[in-house]
């Protein structure tokens, strides 16, 4: 892996960039906790792919520009990047936020996009007007949210739990819940104009989501995937908001790790 | 040296605590009787002309979905204008970086000062962390947001010929164009209340007077010496009526008695029950100043705290007239004088008679001590931030005997 900083044309400060890999381009865009949540999915994708992971502004203490406040600055940020590295036929895969922005770059049809994947995507609003679709992350406890996130506790314990974790690493979620406050506060982790440019997106899509999601859950999906012309809905059984994480083999069969696998074949139970 | 009186304006008669999660944020409204609030209202009203009489000022404040403190301080303030008609009424404050609309605050705030002949003093405050989800504004960029809304308003109370546009970063306004005027000119005096010396400077810089609540004698001498230091950096005038502390006051002719009005005025303090998420939101502080909050470590330590702790750390002045004047005046020499007080004496299940009886006693033994000792002293030559002392745990010479 190697990382190294990106000074985009119009921008005072440099984006991190991480880059795992050789092969076909795969863009990762990571979610609400930031590029480790990402983490476990990268080294599997590697295997395959040139793996790209754009650290957001503000996340991990990266500099933000004042005027970077919205999933929309992200996706043009990722559109200039993609551009910078001369990645072509990219597959995109945003995860949680990351797929709101992920989202966001689609519906601007990129010449080099070739398949989109969201997991357990936000970004739009789906509920009527006194439902939440996504959990008030602001009114609930770091335990709770792991507790949410997370299908099998355990490992949301080992990954996102608190006991054990050193100073610097509680200082980095300290860092990325403040990150995301600067991109998803108000409207609340979604653009209220998203869903009705998805007939936008062209690329071949798939919305993968875990099972047991509780922090937006399956039926959320379902209508991120119904917006999208053509996408493919896969749920993932036993995994939360974090598939990757918690059912690494299903996610990577999801994503079509061999890129001249339809999306079909693979062996996921889809959801009905 | 002014004085001015404050009450909490809460609602005390809440089940037991085991019953519900917070005071903040997701307490039902079910809990209050509206006529038992109705009358509350009215002994408040008849403290203010009480403390009117006593030469006191009146102060509001306001917090948000809670009993603790009602909100809307404006209207209780215009409220407090309606049935007196002298004493000052400071509003600390208007919480600015909240608010999604500051040319609202400007209407308002120049209203209430014309109604009143211009008693108005003008706080502005950011919000207690608590009041971030209440409020619905992001806990990110406050400092800026409130310093766009401050500047907003000031331009908006003092531009005097017709509309101006505004197309600032937070807000946006095409034309701006208060009516009323404000009664005095060019604006009210501003506050601006704060609980670091770090953020001293701008408040400094504009001479307004800088309140601080609670921080006891160690927080309190760190940030007026910031302030003056600044203003003395600047070549500016350093004034006593620049600089204001708020703390809990409880007088009674003998010891035991104020001690038992002290603790009933805890009550606001030892009810705030807070649910873990609320306490310290993400971006209200830095994230190297919220990993204990990340951990889980229950940081709102302020419930386990005794009367005692208080008064020793000068957040409380509680007992007879003159311990109280010893233990002010222990406060001011510590803190290089200030020119405002403002006394919390009212909270919680706290009688009218007990409360118009310990205002009447400070109004008639302690002021006029209090007066005499800034008029003499004046503002006194401090040292810089005492580095052992935690800011509102420090100890310091208190004549509690």
């Amino acid at each position: 892996m190697s990382s190294y900083p990106v000074r985009l044309d119009g921008w005072d400060v440099d984006v991190l960039v991480h880059d795992h890999g050789t092969g076909p381009a795969l863009l990762l865009l990571p979610g609400i906790f930031g590029v480790e949540s990402a983490a476990s999915a990268v080294g599997a994708l590697a295997e395959q792919h040139r793996v790209v992971v754009p650290v957001f502004p503000a996340f991990d203490g990266t500099a933000r520009p004042s005027w970077c406040t919205s999933a929309e600055d992200l996706a043009y940020l990722c559109l200039d990047l993609v551009e910078r590295l001369r990645l072509e036929e990219v597959v995109l895969v945003g995860c949680s936020f990351g797929g709101w922005v992920a989202a966001e770059v689609a519906l601007r049809r990129p010449g080099w996009l070739r398949r989109l994947v969201l997991v357990d995507a936000v970004g739009i609003r789906v509920g009527e007007r006194e439902e939440r679709d996504v959990l008030d992350l602001y009114a609930t406890t770091w335990p709770e949210i792991i507790e949410r996130a997370f299908h099998d506790g355990e490992i949301g314990q080992r990954f996102l739990g608190v006991s054990g974790k050193s100073r610097p690493e509680l200082e980095r979620i300290a860092i990325n819940q403040e990150a995301l406050v600067h991109y998803g506060w108000q409207p609340y982790l979604h653009d209220p104009k998203l869903r009705r440019r998805l007939h936008l997106i062209t690329a071949p899509t798939v919305v993968v989501w875990g099972a047991q999601d509780r922090i937006v859950a399956p039926g959320y999906g379902r209508a991120f995937a119904d917006a999208i012309p053509g996408a493919r809905f896969v749920q993932i059984a036993s995994a939360g908001h974090l598939p990757h994480v918690e059912q690494p083999a299903e996610f990577l069969a999801a994503v079509g790790a061999d890129a001249d696998n339809h999306i079909d074949t693979v062996s996921v139970s889809e959801a009905s | 040296m002014k004085f001015w009186h404050q009450m909490n304006l809460d609602y005390p008669h809440l089940p037991p605590e085991e019953e519900w999660e917070s005071t903040r944020v997701t307490l039902p409204s079910r809990y209050q009787d509206p006529e038992k609030l109705a009358d509350r209202m009215q002994v408040w009203a008849d403290l203010w002309r009480e403390a009117e009489r006593l030469g006191y000022g009146l102060m509001f404040n306001e917090h948000h979905a809670t009993p603790i403190a009602l909100p809307a301080a404006p209207l209780l303030a215009t409220a407090a204008a309606s049935v007196t008609s002298t004493a000052p009424l400071l509003i600390l404050g208007n919480p600015i970086a909240l608010r999604p609309d500051p040319v609202r605050v400007a209407e308002e705030m120049a209203v209430l000062d014309v109604l009143s002949r211009g008693r108005l003093h003008c706080g502005l405050v950011r919000g207690v962390p608590f009041e971030i989800s209440a409020g619905n504004a992001s806990p990110v960029r406050m400092t800026e947001r409130f310093w766009e809304a401050h500047d907003l308003i000031v331009k908006a109370w003092t531009s005097l010929d017709g509309p101006f546009s505004w197309t600032g970063e937070f807000f946006e306004h095409r034309q701006v164009n208060v009516w009323p005027r404000p009664y005095q000119q060019p604006h009210p005096p501003i506050w601006i209340s704060t609980l670091s010396p770090a953020s001293t400077k701008p408040i400094a810089d504009r001479g307004y007077t800088v309140a601080t609540v609670f921080v006891g004698a160690a927080g309190a001498r760190e940030i007026f010496h910031a302030y003056r230091a600044r203003r003395r950096q600047q070549g500016l005038e350093e004034l006593p009526s620049q600089l204001a502390y708020s703390g809990l006051v409880a007088v009674a002719e003998t010891e035991d008695e104020a001690r038992r009005r002290g603790e009933e005025l805890l009550w606001f303090i030892k009810a705030d029950k807070v649910s873990a998420p609320f306490i310290l939101p993400p971006g209200y502080l830095p994230p190297q100043a919220r990993i204990e909050a990340v951990a889980g470590v229950d940081t709102f330590h302020v419930r386990d705290r005794a009367l005692q702790d208080y008064i020793d750390a000068g957040i409380a002045f509680v007992g007879t007239p003159d311990m109280v004047f010893e233990q002010i005046k222990a406060f001011y020499e510590h803190v290089g004088g200030f020119g405002h007080l403002m006394g919390i004496t009212s909270s919680g299940f706290a009688a009218k008679a007990d409360v118009l009886d310990s205002i009447t006693l400070f109004a008639n033994e302690v002021m006029p001590r209090l007066n005499e000792l800034s008029d003499t002293v004046g503002l006194l030559e401090i040292d810089g931030p005492v580095a052992d002392r935690a800011r509102g745990e420090g100890h310091y010479p208190v004549a509690t005997g």
